[in-house]
């Protein structure tokens, strides 16, 4: 076919289909300007970012080794001049640096056990999703029967069987907390999957992989970025939880539970035994609510521009 | 004339099939599609067991044939049944009965792989051009993701491929690192349209196209489809409320009423000499252009029945002018009243005129 008979005049000059002058604003300086609007989920955005790099640098913040026990320096209270920034522990060994090192397990565990329960949450919710019928009741059925075990009993139990270990507290988590997650997705496909521009991709003969990967999840990533986000303190509470109880990491390994737990024993001599390590829970777990709340309200499509 | 109609509601497939064939004309038009007896029920659940408790009867024994090249206008009410035809053409909708043969062989037969080829040669254009495209894609990956999943151009060869199509649907080829929400909704119309070439499909199910646009931009988009038909022999399924824009588009017409094509006949004889009361009315509500002009327009009463339960005999019945007891109770055939004029009344069923006696059918 010859090439000039292809040829034909743009229209694009025409009054009712001019082309945009300026250029839309780019996707994430809209994102940026919501986000910015939420002065504390600002604030916890840096603590968290304070929080990790001292999770990730705690070797180079503390001056004391975390597990070196000092028996002459048992039960000590913060003393800024020692570098004994929360104090000692009932080993003599430095809390802020045992702080900082249980934040090590405690956020590495928050961060995998969610992807964990992300990705479990994402496929099944998205087949069940996209094809409906008997394979979105199957799938929703198992949900429902994972969901209605009490959560944290079921996690002692899993971990009292296959034991304790910090891989082992990342799976199980990851593994049983996922139902909330698909469920989320499924809603979204389910909404999704009428849209037009879906049935064109089905139109062209686009393979059903590439319409959830392509075409329908990155549609829904707002709602399961949020959840995700809001997922991870949960994961944290899980962990220090088992930690408390013992069933997490192990002595002398610190994480935030376990030093909670070593605390309560002196908690009328030594309220800083139990104080920071509570304390670092606590911000935490706000920080990351506060900046998944601050997300859900940047990403909703609904808010456009 | 008797054997050549086809009795509506009762017939076989086979008998259809062979009745139907002998609609075809003798030119040498070439048959692109066949539509025969194309049923389409949603069922309705209800209850704790989700069980079925009715069936929304969408598409009822609907035939009708496509040509190589013409535009075929589909009109009715919103309901009646016309954009789920395109769709279960298409088979982005399973049928529930009947077939539709593209090119001879029944597009229900065909396996996935089979199907998944067959796609390169029908599209569809939608009738939201906001709802139609991926927001988060680029121009570029819209138009162009059928030639890379299709593997006819990947890369370099893609880009340019995607370029010339922008140019063709007169857009900016530098448009293609854009997104949806960066361009006007005639535009997008344009990008959708591009989409659907991208294959060189030979049929197009237009559904609706231009009902979501702006009046001065739907005249440029129609326009556009034309050209496009010349340029690259298209074939359209036009699926349409608005009258003037399938008058103005169409080769020929069919004419929907709860879930059945009621008439259907070349476009200017359609118009100008209408032989189902429905298409009569429908006519007549046409506004006309000229305060001076007296017109007699035929308001129907009543709304349209539910397709869920629709009416006995004739469908229309309830609605019709001109009813008579025989249209409660027996079903009208589908009967050729003027040379490629088929209508489905007992009004213009001469076998009928000339008993105009009782039910000839057990």
């Amino acid at each position: 076919m010859p090439q000039v008979e292809l040829e034909r005049p743009t229209v694009t000059e025409a009054p009712g289909v001019r082309a945009p002058e300026v250029r839309a604003e780019p996707w994430a300086r809209i994102f940026w300007r919501r986000f910015r609007r939420h002065k504390l989920a600002l604030v916890g955005a840096l603590v968290l970012l304070a929080l990790i790099s001292s999770a990730v640098l705690a070797p180079y913040i503390a001056e004391h080794s975390p597990r070196k026990t000092n028996l002459l320096n048992r039960l000590k209270p913060p003393d800024a001049a020692r570098g004994n920034y929360f104090g000692t522990d009932y080993y003599g060994r430095d809390i802020f640096a045992r702080v900082l090192h249980g934040g090590r397990i405690s956020l590495t565990v928050g961060f995998l056990s969610v992807a964990i329960l992300a990705t479990i949450g994402i496929t099944l919710g998205a087949v069940a999703g996209y094809y409906g019928g008997l394979i979105d009741n199957l799938i929703m059925r198992f949900t429902d029967i994972v969901l209605s075990f009490p959560a944290l009993f079921l996690l002692i139990y899993v971990i009292a069987v296959v034991g304790p270990s910090v891989t082992n507290i990342i799976i199980v988590i990851g593994v049983l907390s996922w139902p909330g997650v698909a469920r989320l997705v499924r809603a979204e496909f389910l909404s999704l999957k009428t849209r037009d521009f879906v049935e064109a991709a089905r139109a062209q003969g686009v393979p059903d992989s590439r319409i959830i990967f392509r075409h329908i999840l990155p549609n829904s990533m707002a709602p399961i970025i949020v959840a995700a986000t809001l997922a991870i303190p949960g994961a944290v509470l899980a962990e220090t939880g088992l930690s408390y109880l013992g069933l997490g990491v192990q002595p002398p390994t610190p994480s935030w539970g376990n030093i909670l737990y070593e605390g309560q024993a002196h908690i009328r001599r030594a309220w800083w035994y139990t104080f920071f390590p509570g304390l670092f829970i606590f911000v935490t777990v706000m920080a990351f609510n506060l900046v998944g709340d601050a997300l859900r309200d940047a990403l909703d499509p609904r808010l456009k521009q | 004339m008797a054997e050549r109609a086809v009795q509506n509601g009762e017939t076989r497939p086979e008998q259809e099939a062979m009745t139907v064939k002998a609609v075809v004309p003798a030119d040498n038009q070439r048959v692109l599609v066949r539509v025969s007896d194309l049923t389409k029920y949603f069922p309705i659940t209800g209850g704790i067991f989700s069980r079925v408790v009715g069936h929304v009867k969408a598409v009822d024994g609907v035939s009708f044939d496509i040509k190589a090249g013409e535009t075929l206008g589909l009109v009715g009410e919103s309901g009646c049944g016309k954009t789920t035809t395109g769709r279960v053409v298409l088979r982005l909708l399973e049928p529930t009965a009947g077939s539709v043969e593209f090119e001879g062989r029944n597009i229900f037969k065909l396996n996935r792989e089979e199907m998944r080829r067959l796609r390169r040669d029908m599209q569809i254009i939608f009738q939201d051009p906001y709802s139609s495209l991926n927001p988060r894609m680029t121009v570029g990956d819209i138009v162009g993701e059928a030639l890379e999943i299709h593997g006819v151009a990947r890369g370099r060869k893609k880009e340019e491929r995607v370029r010339h199509l922008l140019e063709v649907v007169g857009l900016s080829p530098h448009h293609i690192r854009r997104y949806p929400h960066e361009f006007s909704g005639g535009q997008r119309q344009r990008i959708g349209i591009a989409r659907a070439l991208a294959l060189n499909p030979k049929l197009i199910v237009c559904d609706e196209p231009v009902s979501a646009l702006d009046v001065s931009i739907q005249s440029q988009i129609l326009n556009l489809l034309e050209d496009l038909q010349q340029e690259f022999h298209l074939t359209y399924l036009f699926v349409a409320h608005n009258l003037a824009v399938v008058k103005h588009i169409s080769d020929r017409v069919g004419v929907m009423y709860l879930g059945k094509i009621v008439e259907l006949a070349p476009v200017d004889e359609l118009f100008d000499d209408p032989q189902h009361p429905y298409t009569e009315a429908l006519l007549s509500a046409i506004p006309a252009p000229d305060p001076t002009r007296r017109r007699d327009r035929i308001v129907l009463e009543g709304d349209v029945p539910s397709p869920i339960n629709p009416p006995s005999g004739c469908r229309f019945h309830t609605r019709c002018p001109y009813a008579e007891e025989l249209c409660k109770r027996v079903e009208p055939r589908w009967v050729e009243v003027a040379d490629d004029h088929w209508c489905s009344c007992h009004l213009r069923d001469p076998e009928y005129r000339s008993q105009m006696t009782g039910a000839r059918r057990s």
